[in-house]
């Protein structure tokens, strides 16, 4: 609690240290940014301590943190130089209805996530671990770029700026790195909350002023944003229910349970059916709070099933693996909204470099930069997607002053460049230190998104997003596009299609790459891998169709926004804006989903995985925004509700709220009574609960439809999805931390498991923590070692070791070459009887501390001997011992 | 304040003559500090921050320093001088003797002779004369804050920002300072707002720096910059910015490792004089509605209890104490000495009994303190003492009965106060002995590193005996408890603080805990030493501390250390 109090109070000193910063870089948004007002702050910290300690010129310490805030306070207070003091606290007192709701919901979000964090903290599994040791490797580095925590004399090979801003916040609040991993995540909930709720507010706010006052609705309707972003999941869960309660299963005549719709929908786990009925999914064997990031399968043209990550930000915050996708999020929302920025003029100004004047102000283009640089250190897959947005926003500036013409093309290339190539010089001691593993482009022929896999993965989305583009095209028959919108769609899809079958071409030609490529892609010899591609494709093209669909409504939407030439009053400009700052948003998620059904990052795997992760993570943000802006529009200009029609939405939360009771309740009777062992449907009360909900929905939507307010129909529709994935939440949730866990249970230690079965592994870290640092060495396994305990002294003490989790550094580092003969070189350390060949392998690698414990002993013909008796044993319990050596120098 | 201008103008000296009067007193102090300033054992802390200071002048990485003014100004003095004991404690002594000077800012608003006072009590009082005799304590702090505030005063902007920066780079002390000011700030805005913004409103007014931010802002940053980068000599070094901020965030709030009760003992123990003529001055402006005295002894209360709160930050915190009680003090002081007496020679005459019988009395309480309870010396002693009190109230009782007791009380109280200042003087004076330990151990928030002379000497003698040669020789600390005897050890070739003996490398000297064990085939000699003692605060008895208070000795516990020494290096005689 007094973690979470400190950290609660450290952000609250961000927010308003860096308020006057915030404030005058966001100056034509209605919340002058103050929702962003943190990442602002933690952003600008994190870069100038990292840049003054990769320079040399501070102390990877508390004191060269202190140093770098010192910078950011001065900075802020330059900003309010100039008489912009009383300006700023004449916007606080005016919009204190803003800041309240703002903090709230930090508190709120931040409160709650580190709830679900203590209830299961565990920093294990999955790539915790890896992130722990990167954390605790910066927090021991004297100095930038840190030390790789598994294969000592190298810097991390990595985005680690997500790491560095993670450890700075560790140390500066004091708590131990095992706590505030955990807090990491909560307090990246909340950012990420916050972050939407303010681009959903200037959205909303931006087109709802009353008199210069903000409507009360806008708060409570920008809500939705991080609702849709964070809570709302795909549909999996909702299948996963269905899957449990036995529905669309039969017997044949075997006796066998067959399902035509469960081998068509194919998702991993549910291919076969439940061992017995319920409304919560009980399966053996599997964990299903897992399945739905693992819902987009590819299949190689010889049919053989590959596994892709296809994580959503509910998904990727219960998981809470502190991976770059997790750690960018708040960013991602800063340069969302500092596009939004741009597209409203808040950019304006003017800038001269040598003889060229920019119609935009310097302040604002350099924290652009500095905003797109932090994302390609932070997560280098974002970097371009927002360089993108932000750049066509600007255009978009230059097209509301200057008209359409082909300069608008130029100069949205130059500014890709113009902002890009600074904001990569800005990090340039990062990439000096980078290796990635990205090899270049691959056509993806055989690999696509099914439809249905499509439809699972972002339904929730999708709905409120055709339902907002097809209320403007019915609505607005005089804002169409049709022609030139299909045009384009086309166009886009068949360059998309020829480039990757070229691509795919020259790939088959070329003696080079055949091999590898047709490898890759499954081929079997002697048929066409082209033909057999499309061929598959064309046999489900449900993705395509939906991204044709979706690409031509929103292009007829954008340019028929603009057809009218019409003057209009500054209100329809700011409306204008914003619809097509939506639109933005929908066709960047648009092209995300679309480029990986045609090209891929080539990297260590070979296949979609990376690629589909990180690019569907990114439309699922994206979409989420936009989508809630039109679900709210499409709400908000629905004529009047009356009070009663209110009872459905009302009946339908109730009864959800009882089948979640009755379905999660477990330890008595009224589990058995209504949710174990249940038989056909109609066997349970709780199945006639879940009925009338989908009853009360449709007798809803069917009374929209005969009251003729058909947007309130499709809203009906739009919620019916949302609900859907809702289901998720609730059951993944209950699923992973093990329902709901007693006050004294919660604890936000990540190391609490460890301690609990390797107490004296544990003592040793806190030995290697408060030791010099140096070199260690430890088990490696012979598999490798990742997702598995394997260098955890490593890990939790910061030490870098000689080698840790192989695989892991090898896709970090696109290969195995800096590894060499590390592995072997350890196991005849440990296992040597022979001390000089030892003591080669000790000066080899520079090895300070050698630890023995449990894995050392397990994993290989341990002779301890030659450490007793030539080193010094500096840590001893009965577990795990602690030698030094100190070479001669 | 024109009043008091007026009385300085036509009652006192002259302002040349105070300034040389200042100058003396300036100078008085400095070379007292400088006396045998090497001689007095260096604590481990000390030793610490000396050795930091040298790696810096060595271009060596350093961690980041706690005192970065410190380490600044020393480092770049090793690099340009010696790096020897002197050097290192010659920074706080010039700032300590420079707090002498700062009363010449403020003379024109004091009478003379509370100018020349505080201009002396600060030269030469006990507390802050021992503590400006350290390496890297916060004296900086002190000084740095006080100058800040006197160039505010005098309207000099970029003294402002030297002095300013100075401070702020003294250690965790100045960050603690100002977290009390602010709750000094908070409590007054609580307690009266309308002054508090009065005051705030005067205090912007003249203020210097609203005139030439850019001097004040300039001169600032660089004198930040210029100390904690040490002229350049560690461009890293400008974490040490915030290495002060970050001490006190990490040890400030912590419990300090003695008893609660030991800055308190230490200070009133060196603080009799100003401690007892400041709770006189108290009560006299309490009483009399003084406000500005009123302010002045809550604000010391204030420190001091900041002081007790951030113990664990070190002695240092004592010494802001130490201009506030003075300036009490003296006052009172000044309230007696330009009283009138209705029968002056009367007062003179018990002025001069008076003081005969304090000097026997403090004589006699030595000896009865000294004494072991229960013998005969003891008792003789005690009745000594006893009856030396019951004399002085009698002179007291019988002048007043028989003449005036103003007169009795007026003489009476001159000579207390006289023997207080020269016990207070004593203890300065002390202090400077060559070797003395005592107020180094008192004084010091580590142990004292005093097998440092045994050392040298057993290695100066093997120097002369054997072929070692300490130029070329490397030495290995090995508990990283006495890593303050690389300073020690800075002379040689090489000092490193492994965890393990270097494998393939014997070093000459080895310094170890005492369980180290020597694996047979390491040729070595040991000899046990008590590496650094430091007094036993937990085991005091009541009794212990009273007599402390007059004795200045207490028990000590010793921290054991082996010195090793190569047994090749033993060709010739063993000294």
């Amino acid at each position: 609690m007094t973690s979470f109090i400190i950290w609660y109070v450290l952000s609250l000193i961000l927010a308003v240290v860096n308020l006057p910063l915030t404030w005058r870089l966001f100056k034509a948004l209605p919340s002058r940014g103050y929702a962003l007002s943190r990442p602002v702050g933690l952003l600008l910290w994190g870069y100038l301590f990292w840049l003054l300690t990769s320079l040399q010129l501070l102390h990877n310490n508390l004191a060269g943190q202190l140093v770098a805030f010192g910078l950011v306070i001065m900075l802020n207070l330059l900003v309010l130089r100039g008489g912009r003091a009383k300006g700023l606290w004449a916007w606080i007192k005016a919009n204190h209805r803003l800041i309240l709701t703002t903090e709230a919901l930090f508190l709120v979000a931040f409160g709650l996530w580190a709830v679900v964090r203590a209830a299961n903290p565990a920093i294990i599994g999955t790539e915790k671990p890896m992130e722990m040791a990167f954390i605790n490797a910066i927090l021991r580095s004297p100095t930038f770029p840190p030390n790789d925590p598994w294969l000592s004399g190298y810097a991390i090979s990595y985005y680690y700026f997500g790491y560095v801003l993670a450890a700075m916040l560790i140390r500066v609040s004091g708590v131990d790195a095992a706590i505030g991993y955990n807090l990491m995540s909560a307090l990246w909930f909340a950012l990420t909350a916050l972050g939407a709720y303010g681009v959903l507010f200037d959205l909303l706010a931006g087109n709802r002023h009353k008199e210069g006052k903000i409507s009360g609705w806008v708060y409570a309707a920008s809500l939705l944003a991080p609702f849709m972003l964070l809570i709302v999941s795909n549909w999996h869960g909702f299948l996963d229910i269905l899957h449990a309660r036995g529905l669309f299963w039969s017997q044949d005549a075997a006796g066998q349970s067959v399902s035509s719709f469960w081998q068509w929908i194919n998702l991993k786990e549910l291919t076969t059916a439940p061992a017995s009925y319920s409304w919560f999914p009980l399966r053996l064997g599997g964990v299903q709070w897992w399945g739905a990031s693992r819902v987009v399968q590819d299949f190689t043209l010889n049919g053989t099933a590959l596994e892709v990550i296809d994580e959503f930000p509910f998904f990727t915050y219960l998981l809470s693996d502190l991976h770059p996708h997790l750690l960018a999020m708040p960013f991602v929302l800063l340069a969302v909204s500092q596009a939004l920025n741009a597209i409203r003029g808040g950019w304006q100004g003017e800038t001269r470099f040598w003889h060229w004047r920019l119609p935009w102000g310097l302040p604002e283009i350099a924290f652009a930069v500095l905003t797109l640089g932090g994302l390609a250190f932070m997560n280098t897959w974002d970097f371009p997607f927002y360089l993108l947005l932000i750049a066509a926003a600007l255009v978009y500036g230059q097209y509301r002053s200057n008209g359409w013409n082909g300069r608008r093309i130029g100069e949205f290339f130059l500014l890709c460049f113009g902002l890009g190539i600074p904001a990569i010089l800005m990090y340039f001691p990062f990439f000096l230190s980078f290796s990635s593993q990205a090899g270049g482009i691959l056509p993806s022929l055989a690999f696509f998104t099914q439809g249905h896999y499509f439809w699972i993965m972002f339904g929730p989305l999708l709905l409120p997003l055709f339902a907002g583009l097809l209320a403007h095209f019915f609505e607005r028959p005089q804002a169409r596009a049709v022609k030139p919108a299909f045009l384009i769609t086309l166009g886009l899809f068949l360059f998309l299609f020829v480039f990757s079958w070229s691509l795919a071409f020259i790939g088959t030609k070329l003696p080079t790459l055949n091999q590898l490529f047709l490898g890759l892609q499954g081929a079997t010899p002697g048929e066409s891998p082209l033909w057999q591609a499309l061929l598959n494709r064309l046999k489900a093209p449900g993705t395509w169709i939906t991204l044709f669909l979706l690409s031509f409504l929103a292009l007829n939407a954008l340019l028929g926004e603009h057809c009218s030439q019409a003057e209009e009053p500054e209100s329809a400009h700011t409306e204008k804006s914003t619809h097509t700052f939506v639109l933005f948003l929908l066709i960047l998620g648009l092209l995300l989903t679309l480029a990986p059904e045609f090209v891929y990052l080539r990297d260590n795997f070979g296949t979609r995985m990376n690629t589909i992760f990180k690019f569907y993570f990114q439309a699922w943000i994206l979409w989420s925004l936009a989508g809630s802006y039109m679900l709210v529009q499409l709400i908000g200009s629905a004529t009047k509700t009356k009070l009663w029609e209110k009872l459905f939405p009302f009946g339908m939360f109730l009864l959800g709220m009882i089948a979640m009771y009755l379905g999660l309740y477990r330890d008595d009777a009224v589990f058995q009574r209504f949710n174990q062992n249940l038989g056909a449907l109609g066997s349970s009360p709780l199945d006639y609960i879940v009925l009338g909900i989908f009853a009360l929905a449709m007798i809803w939507f069917i009374f929209e439809l005969v009251s003729r307010r058909w947007k309130m129909a499709l809203a009906v529709i739009c919620i019916c999805g949302i609900a859907m994935g809702l289901v998720y939440p609730v059951v993944a949730l209950w699923n992973k931390t093990g329902g709901i866990p007693s006050a004294d249970q919660l604890t936000l230690d990540g190391t609490q498991y460890y301690k609990a079965i390797w107490p004296d592994q544990m003592q040793a870290v806190e030995w290697l923590k408060q030791a010099p640092l140096g070199v260690m060495v430890e088990a490696v396994a012979d598999t490798g070692g990742s997702y598995t305990t394997y260098a955890s002294v490593s890990t939790f003490s910061g030490m870098p070791t000689v080698l840790g989790w192989i695989g892991h550094e090898a896709q970090w580092r696109g290969g195995y070459l800096e590894m060499g003969s590390r592995q072997n070189d350890i196991r005849t350390l440990y296992s040597t009887h022979d001390w000089q060949e030892a003591k080669a392998i000790l000066d080899k690698y520079q090895i300070k501390y050698v630890y023995v414990g449990d894995l050392e002993i397990r994993t290989y013909a341990l002779d301890e001997s030659k450490f007793q008796e030539h080193l010094q044993l500096v840590f001893n319990s009965p577990g795990a011992r602690i030698y030094a050596y100190a070479a001669g120098q | 304040m024109k009043e008091t201008a007026t009385i300085s103008h036509t009652k006192g000296l002259s302002d040349t003559q105070i300034q040389l009067s200042m100058l003396a007193i300036f100078l008085l102090g400095l070379c007292l500090r400088l006396t045998s300033l090497a001689s007095i054992p260096f604590s481990a802390g000390e030793a610490q921050a000396a050795w930091q200071a040298l790696l810096v002048a060595r271009d060596l990485p350093v961690e980041t320093a706690v005192n970065a003014a410190y380490q600044g100004l020393t480092a770049s003095t090793f690099a340009l001088m010696q790096a020897n004991a002197f050097w290192a404690r010659f920074w706080p002594a010039m700032a300590g003797a420079s707090l002498a000077l700062i009363p010449l800012f403020w003379r024109r608003r004091l009478s003379p002779f509370l100018t020349l006072g505080i201009a002396f009590a600060l030269a030469l009082d006990p507390i802050l004369f021992i503590l400006s005799r350290q390496a890297g304590n916060a004296i900086f702090v002190l000084a740095g804050l006080v100058w800040a505030l006197s160039f505010f005063i005098a309207g000099k902007p970029v003294g402002v920002g030297v002095a300013l920066a100075v401070a702020l780079l003294g250690g965790p002390w100045a960050w603690a300072v100002l977290l009390l000011l602010l709750i000094a700030l908070g409590i007054a805005y609580l307690i009266n707002k309308a002054a508090l913004n009065e005051f705030a409103s005067a205090l912007l007014n003249v203020c210097p720096l609203r005139k030439s931010p850019a001097k004040f802002a300039l001169s600032f940053v660089l004198t930040l910059l210029l100390l904690a980068t040490s002229f350049g000599l560690d461009p890293a070094g400008i974490s040490g910015i915030a290495g002060g901020l970050s001490a006190f965030l990490q040890e400030g709030f912590l419990n300090s490792q003695f008893p609660a009760w030991t800055p308190i003992y230490r200070w009133a123990a060196y603080s009799i004089c100003p401690l007892i003529l400041s709770i006189v001055a108290t009560v006299h402006a309490w009483r009399d509605g003084a406000k500005a005295k009123k302010a002045l002894s809550l604000l010391t209360m204030f420190l001091l209890l900041g002081a007790v709160l951030f113990a664990n930050l070190g002695t240092g915190g004592l010494a802001f104490v130490q201009l506030p009680i003075w300036i009490l003090a003296l006052s009172e002081i000044e309230r007696l000495v330009k009283s009138t007496s209705d029968q002056p020679r009367v007062s003179l005459y018990v002025f001069i009994f008076s003081l005969v019988l304090c000097v026997f009395l403090a004589i006699s309480l030595k000896s009865f303190l000294n004494a072991f309870p229960g013998t005969l010396a003891f008792t003789q002693q005690g009745l000594a003492f006893g009856l030396g009190l019951v004399l002085l109230g009698l002179v007291y009782l019988f002048t007043g009965l028989g003449w005036s007791f103003q007169a009795a009380g007026r003489g009476a109280a001159l000579a207390l106060t006289l023997v207080l200042l020269v016990s207070s003087l004593s203890l300065t004076l002390s202090s400077t002995v060559n070797k003395a330990k005592q107020a180094a151990l008192i004084w010091s928030d580590s142990p004292i590193l005093d097998s440092a002379d045994e050392i040298s000497k057993v290695l100066h003698e093997y120097e002369r005996l054997n072929t070692f040669e300490p130029e070329t020789a490397s030495v290995a600390i090995l508990d990283p408890h006495y890593s303050g005897y690389a300073w020690i050890f800075r002379d040689f070739g090489r000092v490193d603080l492994p965890l393990a003996l270097p494998e393939s490398q014997s070093p000459e000297i080895i310094l170890s805990h005492p369980d180290w064990q020597l694996k047979p085939d390491q040729p070595y000699r040991g000899m046990d030493l008590v590496a650094s003692r430091q007094i036993a605060w937990d085991t005091l008895t009541p009794m212990d501390l009273v007599k402390g208070v007059f004795t200045q000795t207490f028990t000590t516990n010793p921290n054991m250390a082996i010195f090793w020494i190569r047994e090749d290096l033993f060709t010739g005689a063993n000294p």
